[in-house]
């Protein structure tokens, strides 16, 4: 059944609200957009069509207040919302409160979002459709003997929280002996985050690789999947360098693994974009890990190697068309690499900056993407998760791609607010990245790429001239000297 | 008095002075001739020496924002009036004198307790008017040299704040 | 303006034997201006740390702008009186850049004897203002000094240029409108007091600066009090009780940044004179050395000297052909017009003549004027003052007098009789009087000074029948010589503060600039003469 939708409104902010807003326009659809007054100077603001101020408790509370979204739709008569990453995303109350008020929610059923974002039930489901799944324990099934369980799974192992996801609330047990005092703090952590304290343990795997695969749904059953990423390069299970195609994988195993990712999202009746994700072993094997019900930040890479918008494609399933593209006909061309640019300082333990930002000049290139969140003349404050932008590069393989996102961060001018570019280039730049050799220990074995490479001599002094000769303090004390004592400097007799 | 930058964790003192209608940076007992020429695209030329970068420059108030070679780099100048105001040890600076004589009307504080910039610590009175004595900077209350209904003479202490930490 | 053709043979032996004979006088000179600057007793410096107080060196290195000149005066004050205890009569006085703003700098110097005020400092300290005052530069005092030397008070306390024209020289500059900013560093007593009392800004540090008419044990003495010296006159009470003193300071280094913020806001003046492009002289300044006879009894060529000190070596020269022994003419130094009068001899009629005439030229083009000294005096006997040589050596100082462009004289070689007079000698005012090394000041030459008093005692014991041995004329001779020797050289004439310093000669184009450059803050007013004895 097609449904119409003429005006979108996007229920999100900074990069990604730009990225959706650009594809809305592109079909010819008005966009609308919610905002707190904490993001008035955001670029997405003035490209809306229509930019409506909503409130909340504080400014990330604005983004999960359901009423105020829903009567912002009302305002821009929305036939449809889309939810972005983060924020509301995943919640199937605000995916049900969105069809009763007779608007399209771009993604899936709330069925599926309940489904997946319980990530025990998701596991049961996966492992019962003969999926693969991690040695593992889960609470529910036996609260008694959870911790008795969980020892068998082996160490190390993961706790991680039933209500969790993107990452939040795990912890890495290596010995028996901190399991007891783990599963206590992760089930506090649990509670606080997600209000929900119930726990699952998995068996980790060693210099574990992080492959995802996107996949596609339409309301008529048809399912494909759009190929991989490898995410691996993680700090604290947070990504920074996402690519496809996975170095690791050879077609046999890429083959594997994205058939089981088309083939969980199938038995799960899933619609519009998805990720399932997948923990990758050294020794070839891998374990379903989660579902994300939504679109996922390092979308681009797949869009820069299969040619398609999947925004666009979000919008085509919410109208109820069917998939254009049959699994043979999903191209895969080239290799891309996405790096997230934070407002953060790695050699400060990663801690977030703030800062207006006095200067930005986008790198533009052969096969360079820059979906970015904030405009010069932005202040980038504490009230929002500190991802700027993100740097996306093509290339014909991986080495070209390497290449041509190391020359883009070269050319990003983001000056006024601290970033990780420096960092991410030391990451890139690393030997065993060009290898491939990645997995989501690399950060924790290689330290000291954190640190700032030290001033050297010359840099220093270019950086002390520089600011003098701009500095209106350090030049009006130096013009201030009549001549000719200027000329005749620092004699004396 | 050459002036003061912090660049990271470093503070340096450099000077500029002018030759003719060209400048010198005076830094670590040398002179080095320095130039600074826009281009057209927004970026800037910076020449130290005979050494030439392109850098990317912009400034916000005391912080000048520079991108050189790959790397992006924040410099603070720093007043010399501010980083020495602080630099001083305890002094009369943390006491409240009475500015005439007069009665404690009501005093809001007591010894050890927090008080922050701005915040009103006593209401004094004097020639049949009221005066807030308020607190100049935020710091914890050492001593009450008065108590509500005493009265004092002109610059009598009223209040002393316990001495802020040296920088 | 034609560059001089230099005509020395800087590959002869007498040029080499010049220069080595000078290049050793200036490594002397700056041996010793390195004592008398840094050479303190330890415990004078332990003193100090324990007072925490900085050298006073350092708080002028702290209170310049890096990157520009500073020119000391009289460093060597002194250097023959006391002792040899009192390096710089405990005074360092300069012409400095504090903020972009030209000034003169008046430092009592603690670690010398406490910084008391010995005759010749008082002597310093006065000089210091007149320079102030003639050239309206603002002063910056830093002050920290346990007052007048007593035992030598008689030499300093009563008569007219004594320690009360420094309080009073204070007041004039105030009413010409010449700011003065004083950092109390350490102790004002007594008359010192006054100096930050009469400053129109005045900055004191907590714990060691203190202002007080009569100190603690004064006090005591007088009335039985007894009070500390911050209690009795210490920053808190001036900056908030008394109003005496404005800024308070934390510390010597907050002190300094507050004066060097205050001197920024001061109005900057409109100079008399506007420098065009400096150039660097033609020819090396340091042949200088080789320039300089090593007997100053030998004549040398003044062209010479211009030619090393001016931009370019460019001259234009006045009346080439006439009077001969007296030089002059215009050039540029460090780009602003300058007008030079120089000896190449005694000075006769047309020599003297010439001289008045440029002098009037140059006041009636408003260019400074530079006095290069070597003159023994004016042409005597029969025939000259038959020509009227008294008459136009008057002309001279009638012309001197009533010039009103800045001055400065160099005196490079010799400096007797009336010829330092006629040639702007101290008492003519120049803005700025310096001495090189080898000079020589007196009111003759010594082996004239010993002849004339030889001749005088032949001539009396000849009416009485006698005659003198060749011993008994040595008897008379020696002790002349040896006296005028002493109190000639130019180290005797810098102790005394008959001049503003002894400048090695390769630093006087320097000298000059930022002397230029200082002067030109006052206005240039119309000259006007008295009557030239015709």
């Amino acid at each position: 059944m097609h449904r119409p939708i003429r005006t979108v409104l996007v229920a999100n902010r900074g990069e990604i609200a730009m990225r959706v807003l650009r594809t809305v326009n592109a079909m010819g659809l008005r966009g609308a957009l919610v905002y707190h007054a904490a993001d008035r100077d955001a670029p997405a603001v003035a490209a809306a069509d229509l930019a409506i101020q909503i409130n909340g408790a504080t400014p990330v509370g604005a983004y999960l207040n359901v009423e105020e979204i829903l009567r912002a739709a009302e305002q821009a008569q929305a036939d449809a919302i889309h939810p972005g990453y983060g924020f509301l995303s995943e919640n199937a109350a605000f995916a049900r409160r969105v069809a009763q008020a007779g608007l399209a929610f771009i993604g899936p059923s709330p069925e599926a979002i309940e489904l997946m974002g319980d990530k025990v039930r998701a596991r049961s489901f996966v492992e019962s459709r003969g999926f693969p799944v991690a040695p593992s324990a889960i609470e529910d099934d036996a609260p008694a003997s959870f911790v008795a369980r969980a020892r068998k799974v082996g160490f190390p192992l993961l706790i991680k929280p039933a209500a969790g996801g993107g990452g939040k609330g795990m912890r890495i047990v290596r010995e028996a002996a901190a399991l007891e005092s783990e599963i206590a703090r992760a089930r506090s952590e649990g509670e606080r985050y997600f209000g929900d304290g119930r726990l699952y343990v998995e068996r980790y795997v060693e210099r574990p690789r992080h492959i995802e695969v996107q996949v596609l749904g339409d309301a008529h059953g048809n399912v494909v999947h759009l190929w991989e990423r490898e995410c691996s390069v993680q700090r604290r299970f947070q990504k920074i360098i996402e690519e496809t195609p996975s170095p690791a994988l050879d077609p046999d195993r890429r083959r594997q693994i994205c058939a089981a990712a088309a083939g969980i999202a199938h038995a799960a009746g899933y619609r519009n974009a998805g990720t399932v994700e997948f923990i990758y072993a050294e020794d070839g094997s891998f374990y379903f890990l989660e579902m994300n019900t939504r679109l996922q930040v390092e979308h681009p890479v797949t869009e820069m190697v299969t040619g398609l918008d999947l925004v666009e494609q979000q919008i085509r399933v919410a109208m109820g068309e069917r998939l254009s593209l049959a699994q043979g006909e999903v191209g895969r061309h080239g290799h891309a690499i996405e790096l997230r640019i934070y407002a953060e300082e790695p050699a400060r333990n990663f801690t977030p900056a703030t800062g207006r930002i006095v200067r930005l000049r986008l790198p533009q290139g052969e096969g360079i993407r820059m979906d970015c969140g904030v405009r010069e003349g932005q202040a980038v404050t504490a009230a929002f998760d500190p991802m700027l932008a993100k740097l996306i590069a093509y290339g014909a393989d991986r080495e070209q791609a390497i290449a041509r996102v190391r020359l883009a961060l070269a050319r990003l001018v983001l000056l006024g607010c601290p970033t990780n570019a420096s960092f991410l280039d030391r990451l890139i730049a690393h030997p065993a990245f060009a290898r491939g050799e990645i997995h989501t220990g690399f950060l924790d074995a290689h330290p000291e790429l954190a640190a700032d490479s030290p001033i050297e001599p010359d840099a220093r002094l270019a950086l002390l001239a520089a600011t003098a000769l701009s500095h209106p303090q350090v030049l009006e004390t130096a013009h201030a000297v009549p001549e000719p004592l200027a000329s005749i400097g620092g004699w004396r007799n | 008095m050459f002036h003061l930058f912090a660049i990271r964790d470093e503070k340096l003192s450099a000077a500029l002075a002018r030759r003719g209608r060209a400048y010198v940076l005076l830094h670590d007992g040398r002179e080095y001739p320095v130039a600074l020429r826009q281009l057209p695209d927004g970026a800037a030329e910076i020449e130290v020496a005979g050494n030439v970068a392109r850098v990317v420059i912009a400034r916000e108030g005391d912080d000048t924002f520079v991108r050189l070679g790959g790397e992006s780099y924040a410099v603070r100048w720093i007043d010399p009036l501010d980083r020495l105001a602080h630099a001083g040890g305890a002094s009369l600076d943390d006491v409240a004198l009475a500015p005439m004589p007069g009665t404690v009307v009501a005093v809001q504080i007591k010894p050890g307790e927090r008080v922050t910039r701005g915040q009103t610590m006593m209401v004094i009175e004097s020639m049949k008017l009221e005066t807030a004595i308020v607190a100049w900077r935020d710091g914890v209350i050492e001593t009450l040299h008065v108590s509500a209904g005493q009265t004092f003479e002109r610059a009598a202490p009223l209040v002393t704040l316990a001495a802020s930490r040296e920088e | 303006m034609r560059r001089i053709e230099s005509r020395l043979d800087i590959n002869s032996e007498n040029f080499r034997l010049n220069r080595e004979h000078n290049e050793r006088l200036a490594a002397e000179l700056r041996e010793r201006q390195r004592r008398a600057r840094y050479e303190r007793p330890q415990r004078d410096l332990d003193r100090l740390a324990r007072q925490k107080k900085m050298f006073v060196r350092d708080r002028i290195d702290l209170l310049l702008d890096p990157g520009t000149p500073f020119l000391e005066l009289s460093t060597l004050a002194a250097n023959q009186a006391y002792d040899g205890e009192v390096p710089s009569a405990a005074q360092v006085s300069g012409i400095g850049v504090v903020g972009g703003r030209e000034v003169i700098v008046h430092a009592d110097d603690a670690s010398v004897k406490g910084g008391a005020w010995y005759p010749l400092s008082v002597k310093k300290i006065v000089r210091t203002l007149d320079i102030a005052i003639e050239n309206r530069l603002p002063v910056i005092h830093l002050c920290d000094s346990a007052g007048g030397f007593l035992p030598l008070q008689a030499q300093f306390f009563a008569d007219r240029y004594y320690a009360g024209r420094i309080f009073r020289n204070q007041c004039t500059l105030s009413r010409m409108g010449v700011p003065q900013v004083a950092i109390v560093l350490g102790h004002c007593t007594a008359g010192g007091a006054y100096i930050p009392a009469l400053s129109d800004y005045s900055v004191i540090v907590r714990g060691t600066g203190a202002i007080f008419l009569g100190g603690p044990p004064l006090v005591k003495a007088a009335t039985g009090e007894e009070v500390s010296a911050d209690d009795l006159g210490g920053c808190d009470l001036h900056t908030r009780v008394s109003g005496t003193a404005d800024y308070p300071a934390h510390s010597e280094e907050e002190a300094i940044a507050i004066a060097r913020d205050i001197v920024a806001r001061l109005r900057r003046p409109q100079k008399a004179l506007e420098c065009g492009e400096a150039e660097p002289p033609y020819y090396d300044p340091a042949e200088l050395y080789g320039v300089i006879p090593r007997d100053n009894r030998v004549q040398f060529d003044m062209r010479e000297v211009i030619a090393r000190i001016v931009d370019g070596s460019r001259f234009h020269e006045y009346q080439p052909a006439y009077g001969t022994t007296l030089v002059c003419g215009y050039a540029n130094l460090w780009g602003y017009q300058v007008g030079i009068l120089a000896n190449n001899g005694v000075l006769f009629n047309d020599s003297s003549l010439k001289a008045a005439h440029f002098m009037q030229l140059c006041n009636q083009n408003v260019t400074p004027m530079v006095f290069l000294q070597n003159i023994t005096g004016y042409m005597v006997g029969r025939e000259y003052e038959m020509r009227g040589i008294t008459k136009d050596g008057a002309k001279m100082l009638m012309a001197l007098v009533g010039s009103e462009v800045p001055k400065f004289t160099v005196i490079c070689n010799g400096s007797h009789g009336a010829g330092n007079y006629g040639m702007a000698g101290r008492a003519y005012d120049p803005r700025l009087l310096f001495m090189w090394p080898q000079s020589q000041i007196s009111v003759m030459g010594a082996e004239q000074a010993a002849n004339v008093l030889s001749e005088v005692k032949l001539r009396q014991l000849e009416r009485e029948g006698a005659t003198l041995t060749p011993e008994q004329i040595a008897a008379i001779r020696e002790p002349v010589l040896e006296s005028y020797r002493a109190q000639s050289s130019a180290y005797y004439s810098t102790s005394e503060l008959w001049d503003d310093g002894v400048l090695d000669p390769v630093d006087t184009r320097n000298a000059l600039g930022v002397a230029l450059s200082a002067a030109l803050n006052a206005p240039i007013a119309t000259s006007r003469y008295g009557v030239f004895r015709m």
